[in-house]
């Protein structure tokens, strides 16, 4: 180990770790690797190296803190979509649609907006308020900063949906309306949540 | 509830070897420092994998140096740990040395 090696470290093992470990992190390891290769070792300790850093990049990539979000969200979204076709509340919701319509309009609209806004940020609230408790960082301020864009991106797409209804039907896409108000827009709330969630937890570096 | 973070006994033992080495601590020196103490092949990835969740905790920070031509023209990443990382180091060593100050079979060891 101790003896320098004149020779190059296998290009095949290096062309490998930087094209398949993360972009930005690659370029000292593989320095490192080249560094400790010409200080003597061997080809195979360079390889074993190589595989080991790609596979730790590939078990980082699955199991990292930037897919949680989306893995959590799409188990949620598959739980919405298995309970969607049983549940009854999404009717009983619907239900009251015409009292709110006797109302004049635009305010029929507002409280169409609100009262399916207000169903889904139940349903969101306890999604978050389980992913914050399992990352142990469950604190009402945490929760509330979350809320308050979730319950944004809420009226905004319940605002959007009508819209997005219309122009899809004009290109023969049939889509449910109950589909989308319990399981895409919850679902894309609870990603968005956890990512805020996530930014919320981030610790700031200490000073030097 | 805010919860410390934890540290591994590979994290710890990275923490020190970067406190140990000063301003030459970079992937090289750091492996060749543990695996001289450990007596144990060490690999650069989980080297890297350890102080980017360091990073991550905000207990070590790092920086790139100039690229060399000994390294392909790759730069070298130099770390160092940060005040709030100390603080976790001396906390874990006071839990260390409590706890093993109360196991009897370990009287006269020395940690």
């Amino acid at each position: 180990m101790t003896t320098p090696n004149s020779l190059e470290p296998p290009r095949l093992a290096t062309w490998l770790l930087e094209r398949f470990s993360p972009a930005g992190k690659n370029a000292p390891l593989a320095g490192d690797l080249i560094e400790g290769f010409k200080q003597g070792r061997s080809s195979s300790w360079y390889w074993r190296q190589v595989l080991w850093a790609i596979g730790m990049a590939f078990v980082n990539l699955v199991l990292g803190k930037q897919w949680r979000p989306l893995a959590y969200a799409a188990g949620c979204g598959a739980l919405l979509s298995a309970l969607a076709g049983r549940g009854s509340v999404l009717p009983r919701v619907l239900a009251l649609y015409p009292q709110v319509y006797r109302i004049p309009w635009p305010w029929s609209l507002v409280s169409q907006i609100a009262l399916i806004t207000a169903f889904q940020a139940v349903i969101v609230t306890f999604a978050l308020g389980a992913y914050l408790a399992f990352s142990h960082s469950l604190r009402t301020r945490n929760l509330l900063r979350v809320l308050m864009v979730v319950v944004v991106v809420l009226a905004s797409s319940n605002a959007a949906l009508p819209f997005l209804f219309v122009a899809l039907s004009s290109i023969s896409v049939r889509l449910t309306y109950g589909w989308f108000v319990l399981v895409v827009i919850p679902t894309v709330a609870v990603l968005l949540g956890t990512w805020q969630a996530n930014r919320c937890n981030t610790p700031r570096p200490g000073p030097g | 509830m805010n919860t410390p973070s934890h540290l591994s006994d590979f994290e710890l033992i990275t923490m020190l070897v970067v406190m140990r080495l000063e301003d030459n601590a970079y992937g090289v020196p750091i492996a060749l420092e543990i695996e001289e103490q450990t007596k144990r092949e060490v690999k650069l990835g989980s080297v890297y994998a350890a102080l980017e969740r360091l990073e991550e905790k905000g207990f070590v920070l790092s920086e790139l140096g100039e690229p060399t031509r000994e390294r392909g023209g790759r730069a070298k990443r130099y770390f160092h740990v940060t005040k709030q990382g100390m603080r976790r180091v001396r906390e874990t060593r006071r839990i260390l040395l409590r706890l093993w100050q109360r196991v009897p079979k370990l009287e006269g060891v020395r940690p």
